[in-house]
């Protein structure tokens, strides 16, 4: 390549000789990033499953730690896959690069595929990340897309992963499928070398993220975009009473919570609130964005107020916070086995002290296995079972 | 693998994925407001093209600037057989991978209002 004389054209596959763009990297790394995908899908249908729930497969109050494993262990993934996608990519570049660019429609539809793998693929790494850093900059909604998107991915996958099936068991159980094979060079990059980069970027990006999730670790979490005990109460704060414009409603001395059931409406105040018997329970805050916390939360149980509107102890229980009506998170639903659970609360003080006005005062929901956006903060007005009709 | 597993594997892995892709096209007409549908593209295609279009090129000059032109410079008395000690090759583009992963990562923590 030295003495050859520099000529402006386009590359070729075979110009870019390293070893490290063969089969046998490329269907390794793939496995690794099939497994990232399918990590990612699984775990953020729970997401999705949570959040839009179906009859068919109802999640419940235990464990009480699932969701902050399953969404910590999805951002966390999400982090890791940056360098698997960037390592993949470099491996298969010089397939860009292939002559002719078609040849026919087999062809075509295979190219087409991957074009639509790796499109999807960089979007919901790059949007991903930009989402759990707050950067809004996409100019559409996040979550609605990118579960979209998601299914763009697994389905591209499946194609892909069927359309390379021969090549990938060959380059993965094949003759001369070892890495350091003879025609690896003795000098250069070699397969094993990149593949331990590989590791040691994964590592690398994960050990300054994880942190946020795994909390013993945050004094490593220098790149996290949370530190989930900063914030009032020791407790990171998502959306704060000023962003909800809420500030004036709920700081109200006139507040009551509203209290509709079977047996008609109550209206009880703070002190009404206080005065019901009391309940204790730690239960972590998880956030969708991938960061977790445990906090100490007392409160009424939500089944007690249940009983008290002339409803069951196991009635759903529709939550609506003093938000603007149709503004994001302003409502949830608690399905029955959530109210009838013992540490589902409606929240009146965090770590020992009045709640902080940005983690929901006067009341909240804090319940157990559930996504920190149904924890709805501010509430006005709880709706027992079929009062909600 | 015999070849008719393989094939069935084949056929079923590109249904499963063609049945998940008619899905996408249903999510996309039905739970994505069109208003949206635009930058979505545009963040699609764009994504991709940064990468292929500036971020691999960048890599793989430097790359080669690093493993190939220098070295070949440095032994071309000795004739012109570029070689780079596998231990430098390896950290030379294991660093490019971890440093570039942590510095993309970097580049969207301090640009964060969270920071
Ligand atoms: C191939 C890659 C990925 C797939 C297939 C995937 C899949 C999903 C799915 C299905 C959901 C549920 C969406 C919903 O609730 O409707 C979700 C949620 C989420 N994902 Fe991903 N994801 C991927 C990559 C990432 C990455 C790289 C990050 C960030 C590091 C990320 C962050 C999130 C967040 C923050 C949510 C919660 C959104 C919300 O409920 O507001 N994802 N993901």
């Amino acid at each position: 390549m030295v003495n050859r004389p520099i000529r402006l054209r386009a590359p070729e596959p075979e110009d870019f000789r390293s070893p490290l763009h063969d089969e046998r990297v490329v269907a390794r790394v793939g496995a690794y990033l099939g497994v990232a995908v399918l990590l990612l899908f699984l775990t953020g249908l729970v997401s999705h499953l949570h959040q839009h729930p179906v009859a068919w497969l109802p999640f419940g109050p235990e464990p009480a730690w699932a969701y902050r494993v399953t969404q910590g262990v999805h951002v966390a993934v999400g982090f890791a896959t940056l360098p698997l996608v960037l390592a993949k990519l470099y491996a298969v570049y010089p397939r860009l690069f292939v002559r002719p660019p078609l040849t026919g429609w087999r062809h075509a539809l295979e190219r087409g595929s991957v074009g639509v793998l790796v499109a999807a693929t960089v979007f919901q790494v790059v949007t991903g990340i930009l989402n759990v850093f707050k950067l809004y900059v996409f100019g559409f909604g996040f979550t609605s897309v990118h579960w979209a998107t998601a299914w763009l991915v697994l389905g591209a996958a499946l194609v892909h992963v069927g359309v390379k099936l021969p090549v990938v068991v060959r380059a993965l159980t094949g003759p001369g499928h070892g890495l350091a094979t003879p025609d690896e060079p003795t000098a250069g990059p070699t397969r094993r070398g990149f593949l331990g980069s590989i590791a040691v970027a994964t590592l690398a990006v994960t050990a300054l993220t994880v942190g946020q999730t795994v909390t013993p670790l945050r004094a490593l979490a220098l790149l996290a975009p949370r530190d989930p005990y900063d914030g009032p109460q020791d407790l990171a704060v998502n959306k704060t009473a000023r962003g909800a414009h809420v500030e004036e409603a709920a700081t109200d001395p006139g507040w009551a919570l509203e209290l509709v059931g079977p047996a008609g409406t109550q209206r009880l105040s703070r002190a009404d609130l206080l005065a019901l018997p009391r309940h204790e329970a730690v239960l972590p805050i998880a956030c969708v964005e991938g960061w977790s916390a445990s906090a100490r939360w007392s409160g009424v149980r939500v089944r007690d107020l249940a009983l008290l509107s002339g409803g069951r102890a196991d009635d759903p229980v529709h939550v609506v916070s003093l938000q603007e009506p149709g503004t994001s998170y302003a409502e949830s639903d608690l399905p029955g086995s959530y109210v009838a659970h013992d540490d589902t609360l409606l929240a009146l003080t965090l770590n020992g002290a009045d709640l902080d006005l940005d983690h929901g005062f006067p009341a909240r929901i804090i319940a157990p296995n559930r996504p920190g956006v149904l924890q709805t903060k501010w509430v006005g007005r709880l709706v027992v079972g079929g009062a909600a009709a | 693998m015999t070849g008719r597993t393989m094939t069935w594997a084949r056929r079923t892995l590109v249904a499963a994925g063609v049945g998940a892709m008619a899905w996408w096209a249903v999510l996309a007409l039905t739970a994505v407001p069109p208003r949206w549908w635009l930058s979505w593209g545009v963040w699609l295609a764009g994504s991709v093209a940064a990468h292929d279009a500036l971020l691999a090129p960048l890599v793989i000059a430097l790359g080669w600037v690093a493993l190939v032109w220098l070295p070949a410079r440095r032994r071309r008395d000795e004739g012109g057989v570029p070689t780079v000690p596998v231990p430098a090759a390896v950290v030379l583009r294991g660093g490019v991978l971890v440093l570039g992963t942590l510095l993309l990562v970097w580049a969207a923590a301090s640009w964060s209002p969270l920071s």
